[in-house]
């Protein structure tokens, strides 16, 4: 059973830092001290030890990687998508520096133009995703504002004259001046609508309705001398 | 007196600098700078040199497309190792649903889940000597599956690939001493894992 809790004490755990050679000094004299007092701690660190040796001689297995053909087969289908589109605790290291020796042989100058080949439309997209992206935001605070006022304008307390409420998406205008100084020369979405009040009769209650007036990019905001502060 | 060290580090954030602005022969030479070892953290992570081409070349273009969201040029190397190594472990589990799913299926899982596919064609050679029996082979690398995602990549990128831990630390966003700790709980899994061996 391993305790995954940390210990930095844990004699176990200096051992395999003392594989990183990573102790100070008077890390190392408590190590060695544990050392010479359990031989359960000896036999612990010769397992770790020969672990970790496994681990390197397993990294020996040398791989090479035909990037010819590999950035051949990357030509190809970029021509096809424009056409559509410590001595015994050292042996530790020894297992996981032989597994890392491991060779990795390649082309280098084919690996390095199929990745240059692949960022080429990816240069070109940057100005496109970037308008892509505040298009989807604009949208989502669009259709945000669009149920909030409708909701609210169902729940206003009757009696009101007819409401115009006007939202903006932009530039922080929280006055009413503001947007009517501003709107002169900052284009901005708008959502508009105007509350239809009809009053009840003998036959039937009175009730509320709202229309769209508007929904889309404005450069001129009007705004009502009675809008409602909504 | 600038050390070649420090002339190094300049010559390459002029390169990560140019590369920003969309110079693609400076990210070319990012590239060559750092493709072995991108390559080699995605085999080791991934144990297949076919994904671990298609990921490390994904890496490298995603790099690209998003330097400007890199603060600091200088610490390009491991933001890079970084990317890569989210990418493989990604990839991963992205295989691993694949597979659940075939098995659940009955169906052997043949369609690629990732496109476009670079085709990578990869051929194991022996290595330098230290070679193991086949069925050890075998057993060290399930072993290394094993191992839970974050210390199996600590003990790559330390052990194995030789960054220091101070720079595996920022790759993975947390402490020196974790890295330590992880690179402990490796091994003692490992140890276990093996216990026939060791």
């Amino acid at each position: 059973m391993i305790d995954e809790t940390y210990n930095p004490t844990d004699p176990a755990f200096l051992a395999s830092r003392a594989l990183d050679e990573s102790l100070t000094i008077e890390e190392q004299s408590v190590l060695d001290r544990a050392l010479a007092e359990s031989p359960a701690l000896r036999a612990e660190v010769e397992r770790l030890r020969r672990a970790s040796e496994l681990v390197g001689q397993w990294a020996k297995e040398a791989v090479e990687i035909d990037w010819e053909t590999h950035a051949k087969l990357i030509a190809a289908k970029v021509v096809s998508d424009q056409n559509t589109d410590g001595d015994d605790l050292s042996a530790v290291d020894g297992l996981l520096g032989a597994w890392g020796s491991q060779s990795v042989a390649l082309d280098e100058d084919a690996f390095t133009a199929s990745v240059l080949e692949r960022i080429a439309p990816a240069e070109s997209l940057r100005p496109w995703r970037l308008s892509r992206m505040i298009y989807r935001v604009g949208a989502t605070f669009a259709a945000a504002a669009v149920l909030v006022l409708a909701v609210s304008i169902q729940f206003w307390p009757t009696g009101l004259p007819d409401v115009v409420s006007v939202v903006t998406i932009g530039p922080i205008a929280g006055m009413r001046e503001d947007v009517a100084r501003r709107d002169e020369e900052t284009p901005r979405s708008v959502v508009s609508f105007s509350r239809v009040e009809t009053r009840a009769s003998t036959s039937s209650p009175g009730h509320s309705s709202f229309r769209f007036v508007s929904i889309g990019v404005s450069p001129h905001v009007e705004v009502a001398e009675d809008a409602s502060p909504l | 007196m600038e050390t070649q060290q420090a002339k190094t580090d300049s010559a390459q954030i002029a390169l990560v600098t140019r590369a920003a602005d969309g110079d693609a022969e400076a990210f070319g030479q990012l590239v060559r700078a750092y493709q072995r070892r991108v390559v080699s953290i995605a085999y080791r992570l991934l144990g297949n040199a076919e994904d671990a081409s298609d990921v490390s070349q994904d890496a490298f273009v995603r790099a690209f497309k998003n330097l400007d969201q890199l603060a600091d040029a200088s610490r390009f190397g491991p933001w890079l190792l970084r990317i890569v190594s989210n990418l493989s472990l990604n990839y991963r589990r992205s295989r691993a649903t694949r597979a659940a799913t075939s098995l659940d299926d009955g169906v052997e899982a043949v369609a690629e889940i990732r496109n476009p596919t670079t085709g990578l064609k990869l051929v194991a050679n022996g290595g330098d000597g230290g070679e193991l029996p086949a069925d050890l082979q075998a057993a060290i690398g399930q072993a290394m599956e094993q191992l839970p995602e974050q210390q199996r990549l600590t003990l790559i990128l330390f052990s194995v690939e030789g960054v220091p831990q101070k720079e595996v630390a920022e790759i993975l966003d947390c402490t020196v001493e974790l890295v330590k700790w992880n690179v402990f709980q490796a091994r003692k899994k490992l140890k276990g894992l093996l216990a026939e061996y060791v």
